[in-house]
């Protein structure tokens, strides 16, 4: 039989009795005995460690709601234009829904937006995202990622957790899984979605499903106390608090005293003195108020547009540097005007939500850079799907685009990343990959790659199967890696 | 009838060894490897000379330990075994009294203590969750906007009955696969319907997470769901692995996968109702069979409706109480202007006058036809902003004048606009010139004598008649000063003009103000809230004026308020208003509410919120309180619905892959074979799409089925000893690592079976063990090296309550749980500011502060898209698939949870009101000291079920005296306990 659990134990009181090495919020990071239904040979009880040597140690995963337009931001088509309210031709290797899509009247719709080159890449960026482009030469795409399904909810599902269907870990639990918590003082995971409203599928985007719970995306509140419960109860003073903490103690002393195998109770215990302590750094984290104001104007804070989401960056940034393993940022909400899904006028709806993040996620850039830390921080951006080159029925005075799973656009930045690097290539209508299209488990496995994961040893056995984030394994798209 | 065969399997496994469990791979060879073959008559290994055995169980334990030269701990102590009783078979608290009963008194054996804890009702209630978490179930489907699943918690309480009621197993299984294939069809006539029962039992194999329908896909997808669930709930085999390749480590081929599945071939799902947005498929009608349910289901809908009616009085109630306390706090802000909408541009005065103190004012505003100038109470406004430029003009520049509106704001439309009026009118005089010094001094004279202290004859003083071309008084609403104006109150559908006789009228009944009073004289004044009044103005004099004045005397409650008199048409006018915000606000008091307003207190945000939501819970409520179920059914087949269609393997699990025709047929890795089921039909084959689950059904139910048995024993035996015999309940697979008690096991799968797959007399074998009662604080070194998971049980193994139990047990302590069983999902408040983060989910979340809130958790309403905090922190999840088993994680958020958390608190106050009550009358005479001793001791005992040591005490009593108040000192004592280590571990 093995004996994990002793194991358990020993490194239990190595890390309570080392005192220096514990830093606040230990607990809240890192369950230190979650019971895992396995024994999992893979991480058991050991400190997480990388399988191999990458340069970024944290990631900030940006997720886009509603499905981005990827021939009016990154993906340039100048052929739309030509064709503007002409049928596409018919292609007989078009399969699935799209197959649907085009078998009912629909007219191309071509960009309202100008293209220009930038940088040594010289990569067409549009017009919408002008501070975005002077990053482009950090930047590698990703063009004809495919999701198993064109609707938001499994598609949300399939980017943020490798699987359409709700139950599985996201990405940011897989890493904090295979990577543990770098410092200690603060949950591993952190999640800052936008101030108007959830994502699709609420908190399954950020998830643990089978893995110990430790490992799910904590939600920053974007008011009031950062973390749940962490405000003390206005009637009960902090000395009031200190002797309640110090009686509740007392009494747990007495009760473990009588009790052999003690290693939960003694872990409880540090829990509380744990709690007590992060209840003042947690909300030092998240006040900006002592960042001075040209990181304000850097992230865009103080105009109304930019906002929103230049909070969110830079509360990132600030995560970055607490140690924070990743962080999930994001914008949009699942229906209405706030979301990125245009169906009815691409032109309106990209102007605003491109406005609202462009600045935001460059100043992001800038920072890390001007700081750094892009050298040890994977950017990722990523939204459920792409969107069609055609608006199904009549063109209309205003026109949107329809869902379109066969040809999603990333990019990530920093790390490891190879700046100016593309792989995959959409056909001239940005409709599908011109080859096998990527399949989102690839872009999966070369994020994990670049955090310095092995995606085939990264695995947990769950429900009879060893289950990793890609299911069946992806290909690490290695022509993105520097 | 179904072939339920399980011949010699001729194949084996490869099985992880445990060596010191004694569970020995078997060689390659003829026989199948455990647990693959039907169970045997089991000996029990004779012990000689040991008073610790009980009964068989304790036979296998020892024999065991023996083995491994180890001894049992110690019988734990009679507080200790009625504690884990009641945790373990209610999952409640013993109270002192019941404790007293047992450990002191010796009225009861342990064995009766036994059989009265699972003939308690509670028992189903803390049972069942065990069932549902394995079920997956959950009160919505999941995915985009998480539709509600609206009769999902009938199903609930079918698992709650069916555990109470100890209803076979066997049976248990069957209702849940085939609930809907139970009558056997022998000639003509109709399909007969099921029992309701059946039908919701059904339930089982809707549960799974549910979004848009894609075809075929969909299709498969849930059958494809319907057969792993099916498989790892009753059988512990894991052949969703099978659905995309053949199964990595146990034989399960991927043909054998779909084999299973085409079992469900002819499952068909409702429709979706009309009108669901989601698509999520109906339900079926399966009336009301519990007991007195139909009653309550009906007199519930009543009081809701009832409770949605008085929801809009309630709240316009609420809103004055905000609008008139908020007032008195803060009387700034307020003031007076004059809005000219007309063609050269929006100009408009106002000035800030601190008039929202809800007292009468009177104000002028008036132009000479070059500037403007405001009196407020007689005084001239020094501040106040001009904006535009104004040059004077007057009703003249207006190009048409189609409306004369009192009240809301229009906007030049003649139709209320959007934007709220409240206020008190009580007179509006127009003159045709701006009024003189003296005039002004007259009126001023008047309205103060009319509102006054100063005066007693309302009338005394006249008003200023030159040039007077409007008169509107309240006082006399038909113009006619001999007839009496209607009381107080009253609705008004008239206000006629005593100078011009034009009428303000208002036909619709909703928009009409009421006739109320203004200041102390009580002078007439009729109340606007978002009503009006509305006349046609071509009788009016006034369309030649280039210069005037309006005089309204008024009165407002608060700063955002705004209402007045309107002239205009096609978007142009001329208006008055006491604050120029109310023209973009919908709602003030929303408008406070929504920017966070620190005068309106946490309870009256809760009302709004929770009387503004009113209507849609209500609805939703109803939707669940009709006699359906989430259920499904058999197709009819041809010539109504499809036949059995083709069953093929879908290769690499994909629905458009197509791979050989498969027959339905149970798993090779059991039958040794893969010959297709029989499956039974009606004789004259009428319904060929009948039958095919209830032959999976009976093949899983059947006692020569070698995993159903053997699965759920272990399944009840983790659920007492905090761990399976088998380590994965749901997987007894290969990677399952094997089974501690192989003899064990299969001992207690056989009484399983022979006892009627009765579940309580599991519990009763195991409950009544020496193994079961043994202690938990029980120290061996040797033990401790030798087998540190305990797998050997040489002690019992302290357990942390699960997150439903902590609830419970909180609530049980504070006296506030809800002992009503069944019914309706509810609603628990959600700590902090959870409900505002996530927007979308609070829609569906009905938050109940009552004591509706606080029945017990199994029936917290389960939202795929946000499980409570609370719940979430000790390890509960809303389920999205099966659940064979709970961790148990110690984190920093479970002590905040426990420390800060809005709940705990709450219940914490609760608790000590509630020990201080008791103890008052208990001990009546006792001096302070006594009654502080007997206060921590009262609540020692309640919340962890023994008396405090002389340290504990000491460290309660200190933090006591260190509190501002004995009350708080004694909340501080409960909050305490509630977070001890003792009040969330079992030993």
């Amino acid at each position: 039989m093995n004996s994990l659990s002793s194991d358990r134990r020993r490194f239990l009181s190595r890390a309570f009795n080392g005192a220096g090495m514990l830093g606040l919020g230990h607990l809240c990071a890192d369950d230190l005995l979650a019971n895992d239904e396995i024994r999992n040979p893979v991480r058991g009880s050991n400190p997480a460690r990388p399988h191999f040597v990458r340069k970024a140690k944290h990631c900030i995963f940006l997720f886009m709601q509603g499905g981005v337009s990827q021939m009016d931001s990154f993906d340039y088509k100048p052929v739309l234009n030509q064709m503007h309210g002409k049928p596409l031709p018919r292609n007989p290797a078009v399969t699935g829904e799209l197959e649907g899509r085009m078998a009912f009247e629909h007219a191309i719709v071509g960009s309202p937006f100008k293209f220009q080159q930038y940088g040594e890449s010289g990569r067409h960026i549009s017009e919408l995202l002008p501070h975005l482009a002077q990053h482009v030469d950090e930047m590698a795409f990703v063009h004809g990622i495919k999701t198993d399904n064109q609707n938001h909810g499994p598609s949300t599902l399939h980017v943020t957790t490798g699987s359409q269907f709700p139950g599985s870990p996201s990405v940011g639990s897989w890493i904090n899984y295979g990577l543990g918590s770098e410092n200690r003082n603060m949950p591993g995971y952190i999640v800052v979605q936008d101030p108007r409203g959830a994502p699709v599928n609420g908190a399954a985007v950020w998830g643990n499903g089978y893995l110990p719970a430790t490992h799910q995306g904590t939600l920053l509140r974007p008011t009031g106390t950062p973390i749940p419960n962490l405000a003390r109860p206005e009637h009960i003073s902090p000395s009031q608090q200190r002797r309640e903490f110090d009686a509740i103690q007392a009494l747990n002393q007495e009760h473990m005293k009588t009790r052999a195998d003690n290693s939960v109770l003694e872990a409880r215990i540090k829990a509380y003195e744990l709690a007590f302590r992060m209840q003042t750094a947690a909300p030092a984290l998240v006040n900006l108020n002592d960042e001075p104001k040209h990181i304000r104007e850097l992230y865009g804070l103080d105009n109304e547009v930019t906002r929103n989401f230049g909070r969110q960056c830079l509360l990132a940034r600030r995560f970055v540097e607490a140690g924070v393993r990743y962080s999930l940022l994001v914008h949009g909400v699942q229906i209405g005007r706030d979301s990125w899904d245009d169906h009815g006028n691409v032109e309106a709806g990209m102007k605003k939500h491109c406005r609202e993040v462009d600045l935001p996620v460059a100043g992001l850039l800038a920072d890390l850079k001007q700081r750094g830390l892009l050298e040890e921080t994977l950017v990722v951006w990523a939204s459920e799907m792409g969107r069609t080159p055609f608006i199904n029925g009549k063109l209309g005075k205003t026109p949107g685009r329809e869902h379109n799973s066969q040809a999603l656009t990333m990019w990530m930045a920093g790390g490891n990343v190879k700046g100016g690097a593309t792989c995959g290539e959409t056909d001239e209508f940005s409709l599908r990959s011109i080859d096998a299209p990527i399949p989102i488990r690839d872009v999966h496995a070369t994020i994990l790659s670049l955090m310095g994961l092995d995606d085939e040893e990264l695995r947990f056995l769950h429900a009879g199967r060893w289950r990793q984030l890609t299911d069946i394994g992806g290909s690490v798209l290695d022509n993105l890696i520097a | 009838m179904a072939q339920a065969t399980f011949p010699a399997a001729t194949m084996w496994i490869a099985c992880v060894s445990l060596a010191l469990c004694g569970w020995t791979t078997p060689l390659a060879g003829e026989e199948p490897a455990w647990p693959f073959y039907s169970v045997n008559d089991i000996t029990p290994p004779a012990i000689d000379g040991s008073d610790w055995i009980r009964n068989e169980v304790d036979q296998f334990i020892l024999a065991k330990l023996k083995q491994h030269e180890l001894s049992p701990a110690p019988e734990a102590k009679p507080r200790e075994l009625i504690r884990r009783l009641y945790f373990d078979v209610i999952g409640l608290p013993p109270t002192p009294a019941e404790i007293h009963d047992f450990v002191e008194s010796g009225h009861k054996t342990y064995e009766q203590l036994v059989d009265q804890l699972l003939e308690d009702p509670r028992y189903g209630e803390r049972w069942a969750r065990f069932w549902l978490d394995l079920a997956r179930y959950a009160d919505t489907a999941g995915y985009e906007g998480d539709p509600d699943l609206p009769h999902a918690w009938r199903y609930r309480d079918y698992v709650i009955d069916a555990f109470n009621n100890d209803k076979r197993y066997d049976e248990f299984i069957k209702e849940q696969i085939a609930g809907d294939e139970f009558e056997q069809i022998m000639g003509a006539g109709e399909l007969p319907i099921p029992p309701p029962e059946r039908i919701v039992a059904l339930t089982f194999l809707r549960l799974a997470p549910f979004t848009e329908p894609r075809g075929d896909e969909s299709r498969h997808e849930l059958l494809s769901e319907m057969t792993s669930t099916v498989s790892s709930v009753f059988l512990g085999l894991t052949v969703g692995c099978a659905k995309c390749h053949d199964h990595k480590h146990d034989q399960i081929p991927t043909e054998d996968f779909y084999r299973m599945k085409a079992f469900f071939s002819t499952v068909q799902i409702p429709p979706p109702a009309r009108g669901d947005a989601y698509q999520i498929g109906g339900s079926t009608p399966a009336s009301f069979y519990r007991k007195d349910e139909a009653d309550w289901a009906k007199s519930l809908a009543d009081s809701l409706q009832q409770d949605a009616a008085t929801a809009a009085e309630k709240l316009a109630v609420l809103k004055t109480s905000i609008l008139q306390r908020t007032h008195q706090q803060t009387p700034a802000g307020a003031g007076f202007g004059l809005q000219a909408m007309i063609p050269s541009g929006n100009d408009y005065f106002y000035a800030e006058q601190n008039i929202n103190d809800n007292k009468p004012h009177w104000s002028i505003v008036q132009s000479d036809g070059k500037k403007w100038s405001v009196f407020i109470d007689g005084k001239q406004s020094s501040v106040g902003s001009l904006a535009g430029k104004n040059r004077g003009i007057w009703f003249s520049a207006l190009d048409k004048i189609n409306h004369l509106t009192l009240g809301q704001h229009t906007a030049g439309t003649g139709s209320p606009h959007g934007s709220e009026h409240i206020g008190k009118v009580a007179e509006i005089l127009i003159y045709d010139h701006p009024l003189s010094r003296a005039e002004q001094k007259q009126l001023s004279d008047h309205f103060a004598l009319k509102t006054g202290d100063s005066g007693t004859d309302k009338n005394s003083t006249p008003i200023p008649r030159r040039g007077l071309r409007f008169w509107l008084d309240a006082a006399d609403l038909d113009g006619d000063s001999k007839t009496i104006n209607p009381p107080s109150g009253q609705p008004v559908s008239k206000w006629l003009d005593r100078i011009s006789g034009i009428e303000l009228q208002q036909d619709t009944p909703s928009l009409q103000p009421t006739l109320t009073t203004l200041g102390s004289q009580q002078v007439a004044a009729v109340e606007f809230d978002k009503d009006f009044l509305v006349a046609s103005t071509h009788l009016a004099s006034f369309r030649e004026d280039s210069q005037g004045s309006i005089v309204i005397l008024h009165s407002a409650t608060h700063d955002h308020e705004g209402y007045g008199l309107e002239i205009g048409g096609d978007g142009q006018f001329l208006s008055t208003f006491v604050n120029p915000r109310a023209n973009r606000k919908q709602d003030i008091v929303n408008d406070m509410i929504k920017s966070g307003d620190p005068r309106i207190t946490r309870e009256e945000k809760r009302q709004y919120h929770f009387l503004t939501s009113r209507d849609k819970f209500v609805k939703q409520h109803l939707k669940r309180l009709k006699p359906e179920a989430m259920s499904l059914r058999h197709s009819f087949g041809p010539p109504y619905e499809p036949g059995v269609p083709e069953s093929r393997v879908m290769i690499r699990g994909e629905f458009d892959n197509l791979g050989e025709r498969v027959e339905a047929g149970f798993p090779s890795l059991l039958t040794g074979n893969s010959d297709p089921a029989v499956i039974r039909l009606d004789p004259f084959k009428r319904w060929p799409t009948r039958s095919r689950r209830m032959a999976l059904a009976e093949w899983i139910a059947s006692p020569e089925n070698p995993m159903t048995a053997r699965v759920m024993v272990n399944r009840i035996w983790q659920r007492h000893f905090g761990q399976g015999i088998v380590l994965t309940p749901s997987d007894f697979g290969s990677l399952s690592g094997g089974p501690s008690h192989q003899q064990l096991l299969d001992w207690l799968a056989g009484r399983f079976v022979e006892g009627n797959w009765s579940i309580k007399q599991l519990h009763r074998i195991i409950l009544n063990s020496a193994t079961y009662r043994q202690s938990s604080m029980h120290g061996n070194s040797d033990a401790q090296q030798l087998d540190p998971d305990n797998r050997l049980l040489w002690k019992f193994n302290r357990q942390r309550l699960e997150a439903e139990t902590i609830r419970d047990s909180v609530l049980a302590v504070s006296g506030r749980l809800n002992p009503e069983s069944h019914g309706l999902p509810i609603f628990p408040p959600l700590s902090g500011d959870v409900a505002d983060v996530v927007k979308y989910d609070q829609s569906k979340w009905d938050t109940q502060h009552g004591p509706e809130g606080k029945k017990r958790s199994i029936y917290i309403y389960q939202q795929r898209t946000l499980t409570m905090p609370l719940m979430q922190t000790f390890d509960a999840l809303v389920c999205d698939e099966s659940r064979p088993r709970r961790r148990t994680s110690v984190t920093a958020l479970q002590a905040l949870a426990m420390a800060n958390g809005d709940f705990v608190n709450e219940e914490a106050e609760h608790f000590a009101e509630k020990i201080s009550k008791t103890t008052s009358q208990s001990h009546a005479k006792a001096d302070a000291r006594e009654l502080e001793t007997a206060r921590i001791t009262h609540a020692f005992e309640v919340a962890l079920g023994r008396l405090p040591t002389s340290t504990e005490m000491q460290t309660l009593r200190e933090l006591l005296r260190s509190s501002s108040s004995p009350q708080s000192g004694l909340t501080a004592v409960c909050r305490v306990l509630l977070n001890t280590n003792e009040f969330i571990h079992i030993d």
